[in-house]
């Protein structure tokens, strides 16, 4: 059997398993598939091509795609339920705690209930912290990088109304001091810093177009605090602006020499095969 | 020439056995054997075999172990339980009387050979 059919083989099936939990039930599963398509690959008549017969070894698939199914809701129920109750406790003496904060500070400290509810909102804002970095590491546990990386959007998200809104309004509130403006920079220096954090860590989720067009994104974001930051301090916007008209030429050259490459790539690819 | 597997249904679990009982084997090595020992006549979906196996070992007929690795993946080899075996012979029994009455349904050969109890 060549190499380059049992890496598509890989290939395929590492795709068709990566929404599933891995658990050694589904690990077993899969490398029992793998087993089984390689076998099948090699007893398959000679006088087929390379991807007839790649696809009839992917036919196998088709049998386990039940039993997946039935596997993982067994595993993500069991586990589910587990979490599902601590987060449940945990919630509730949250929120008790959050709303005995609040009744004793209104009542005992500032004797009043004017301007408190910002305890709430803060407290809230906190929990949504907190459970975004739950659910994400629930994704981890579970091993369903698809979802554990939709999450890390959602700690970061989070992030923007912990160490933005938060202080902010509190700042607001409490010593009457406006910092609303600038500080929406930190809204873009987290999303940036998201963007670069998932280009690193998920980038072999990625195709090559993909990953060029996310530097070229995370690259834009750099450039805005960049821009922003030097703007800002030497009060020279009229001059600033050609930061993007340089990032805009370095970007296109990249995207240039990469596509190329890729074209290049994939014409040799389809030579080969 | 080969033949729907919808006149195989309700025996591929006997034809696994029936391997099985002669030794333990693994999910291709299976396929391919009953490819051979019905010469070609039934083609059996790769699907139809592994759902039948899941089944059998839900059921204790079989028991499963990984054999040595081999290509990147190990294979995951079948043996036949006590309770597999048993099964087997049961359902041996019952074809024989199921054949000798489809014969006579379906040729009308009424020249009664003999038949099992």
């Amino acid at each position: 059997m060549n190499n380059a059919a049992v890496d598509k083989i890989l290939t395929i099936v590492n795709r068709k398993f990566a929404p599933y939990p891995k658990t050694k039930e589904v690990l077993d599963l899969k490398e029992e598939m793998i087993s089984i398509m390689i076998d099948k690959y090699n007893d398959l008549d000679d006088s087929l091509t390379e991807k007839q017969k790649v696809a009839s070894c992917l036919e196998v698939m088709g049998a386990y795609k039940e039993i997946l199914s039935d596997l993982e809701t067994v595993t993500v129920r069991k586990i589910m339920k587990t979490k599902l109750i601590d987060y449940s406790i945990f919630t509730s003496i949250y929120f008790f705690i959050t709303i005995m904060i609040y009744l004793i500070y209104s009542l005992l400290i500032h004797k009043s209930f004017n301007s408190t509810y910002v305890i709430v909102i803060g407290m809230g804002i906190i929990y949504i912290f907190i459970s975004s970095i739950f659910i994400y590491r629930y994704f981890k546990k579970m091993m369903f990088e698809k979802m554990q990386r939709a999450s890390l959007s959602f700690i970061y998200g989070s992030a923007i109304a912990f160490l933005y809104v938060l202080p902010n309004l509190y700042l607001n509130i409490f010593h009457q001091i406006n910092v609303w403006h600038p500080s929406w920079i930190i809204c873009i220096l987290i999303g940036n810093l998201y963007a670069i954090h998932d280009a690193f860590k998920y980038q072999k989720q990625m195709s090559k177009p993909i990953r060029i067009l996310r530097r070229g994104i995370n690259t834009f974001l750099l450039t805005t605090i960049i821009y922003l930051l030097i703007s800002l301090e030497f009060k020279c916007w009229n001059i600033t602006w050609l930061i993007y008209v340089a990032w805009f030429f370095i970007t296109e050259i990249e995207i240039i020499i990469n596509y190329r490459a890729y074209l290049k790539k994939m014409n040799e690819r389809d030579k080969d095969e | 020439m080969s033949y729907s597997s919808e006149m195989l249904r309700g025996n591929t679990e006997t034809i696994i056995l029936a391997i099985l009982i002669q030794g333990d084997s693994y999910g291709w090595a299976i396929l391919k054997e009953i490819n051979t020992r019905s010469e070609g006549v039934f083609d059996i979906k790769d699907a139809t075999i592994y759902t039948t196996i899941r089944k059998m070992e839900n059921e204790a007929l079989i028991t499963t172990y990984w054999g040595e690795e081999s290509q990147t993946a190990r294979r995951k080899y079948y043996k036949i339980t006590e309770e597999g075996k048993k099964y087997y012979y049961e359902k041996v029994e019952e074809w024989k009387v199921v054949k000798h009455a489809l014969v006579k349904l379906i040729e009308g050969d009424d020249t009664d050979e003999q038949c099992c109890s």
